[in-house]
């Protein structure tokens, strides 16, 4: 037995061992039992009598419907044919909202209370990342199609076992930036909703929903986020920088990789600019490349004096030193991304 | 352990009324269930619930109930079934409330790691894991059943139940505190 296994069962024996059951406690919830059983037992009595009622007059009725139609004279309307029975939809109140559209799912959303971002792109292309690299390199990316509520995925890049898979969900645009989404056909493995690891069954988790919040264009709701000046601290040199993090208020999105690669986004996700970061002591540059879309190679953004707060989620600030682009996002504090 | 058990059964199974051999089970299953549901729900209340419910549902069951080790699993299996309706519920009224701005219990990998000593702990990590592995954790070392057993309760092969007693073990293991 290893000493996993070991502490487990110590751990069992000493929960389970504080739970005892006197005579007394079990005569109560045995006559509680006796009362649960006797409800039941009223409530199935009360519904085979009105399912014999239901029966008593379904049939005359019947047998006059059918002798009308063997006569020939039936001027009535046809009888109506019970239609299937109407399956409850356990998120109906969920899913209560406007069907996606591409033009209302356009953007990057993240999930509520996780660590996923999704980012829908025209026309027709889909991402899904929960490691601080939508924009550089997926875990998943691929193309999506809408029909009615349903968004389905079809797997074109991703982790090995990944590849060529369709996943499903339903999905409602609640209201402008929050979007409830149910999968239905959850990836397998790597796949799975959450990325849990390799093989694990995706019938194995309790929850197949996900409230996503729009980090790009920005909801009213993540544009409100604000820290209070007492909860900044100077940035210490243990804290990870790379990720992906919004500017405070919305707008823009920053994408910092462990190579040191660095993207800023706007609008519904498009690259602004792109370059290497670096950071020395409490500065943070971002130096742009020649591929940057609206900055010049070598164009310098230098933070200094970077602070940070914790809420839940880093947030970082710093002084502008050098802001060789203009780039609007410079002033900004950035707010990471769970991931 | 076995003749005394059967023969226990048969002298209840003689008996006219059904509530005489829930009777029977009841005083058999009704602490070691309870202790299931304990650990899996972390509420003795609503461990209670589920196991009550679980003895309704096999009253309703005439067939099982005439055959006791039926009857013992189906026992089991509805409290499993119940606990993870419960959690399902709970996590769908989740789903409901509010949007949270931020992550909910964003834990320090201090406040995430298993204190070795600390009563429950380990538990409180096996509930946090996914479903299967649990509920496998769970019939091996809550109901101390084999890997053959807990593969007929789950209705999973016994490769399964090999699977993810090691993923929930690792899982586990990766939590607990490296202590000096």
């Amino acid at each position: 037995m290893s000493s996993t296994e070991e502490l487990l069962v110590r751990d069992i024996a000493a929960v389970t061992g504080g739970v005892e059951v006197t005579d007394s406690e079990l005569r109560q919830a045995r006559e509680v039992l006796d009362e649960r059983i006797e409800g039941r037992r009223q409530r199935d009595r009360r519904r085979i009598f009105a399912a014999v009622a239901a029966a008593a007059v379904v049939i005359p009725v019947a047998g006059f419907v059918a002798l009308q139609t063997l006569n020939g004279d039936d001027k009535s309307a046809p009888p109506v044919r019970p239609g299937p029975t109407k399956a409850v939809d356990p998120y109906a109140q969920f899913l209560d909202g406007a069907d996606p559209t591409a033009d209302l799912v356009k953007g990057v959303w993240r999930v509520d209370n996780g660590t996923v971002l999704v980012r829908f792109s025209p026309p027709n292309r889909v991402a899904m990342d929960n490691r601080g690299r939508l924009f550089a390199d997926p875990d998943i990316s691929g193309t999506y199609q809408i029909e009615g509520d349903l968004i389905t995925v079809q797997v074109e890049e991703g982790p090995a076992d990944c590849l060529g898979q369709t996943m499903a969900m339903r999905a409602s645009v609640t209201k402008r930036g929050l979007m409830h989404v149910v999968h239905t056909q959850p990836g397998q493995g790597d796949c799975a909703p959450e990325f849990p690891e390799v093989a694990d069954d995706p019938g194995s988790y309790d929850d197949v929903s996900w409230g996503l919040e729009q980090v790009l264009p920005t909801s009213k709701i993540l544009s409100g986020l604000a820290v209070a000046e007492k909860d900044w601290k100077k940035l210490s040199r243990q804290q990870p920088l790379a990720g992906d993090w919004m500017t405070q208020g919305g707008g823009q999105m920053l994408e910092l990789t462990r190579n040191g690669d660095y993207s800023v986004l706007a609008g519904t996700g498009e690259v602004v600019d792109r370059g290497q970061w670096s950071r020395q002591g409490s500065t943070l540059t971002l130096t742009s490349s020649g591929s940057s879309p609206s900055c010049s190679a070598g164009d310098r953004l230098a933070l200094g004096g970077l602070e940070y707060a914790n809420l839940g989620t880093p947030f970082v600030r710093g002084t502008v030193e050098e802001n060789g682009c203009d780039g609007a996002w410079a002033e900004k504090t950035w707010i990471m991304l769970p991931q | 352990m076995g003749e005394r058990r059967a023969s226990t059964w048969s002298e209840a199974a003689k008996g006219p009324a059904r509530a005489e051999l829930v009777d029977v089970l009841f005083r058999r299953h009704y602490a070691a269930l309870l202790r299931l549901g304990v650990v899996m729900l972390g509420s003795r209340e609503a461990a209670e619930d589920a196991v009550q419910d679980a003895f309704v549902a096999l009253h309703r069951n005439r067939s099982t109930l005439r055959d006791p080790e039926a009857a013992e699993a189906y026992l089991r299996s509805a409290v499993l079934n119940r606990c993870r309706s419960w959690v399902r519920r709970q996590v769908t009224q989740r789903a409901t409330r509010p949007l949270l701005l931020l992550r909910e219990h964003e834990k320090s990998p201090e406040e995430t790691t298993v204190v070795r000593d600390e009563v429950g702990s380990m538990v409180a990590a096996m509930r946090a894991l996914p479903r299967r592995q649990r509920e496998v954790l769970a019939c091996r070392y809550v109901l101390g059943l084999s890997v053959a057993e807990t593969a007929r309760l789950l209705t999973i092969s016994e490769g399964s139940v090999k699977a993810h007693t090691h993923r929930g073990l690792q899982s586990l293991q990766q939590r607990i505190e490296v202590t000096p």
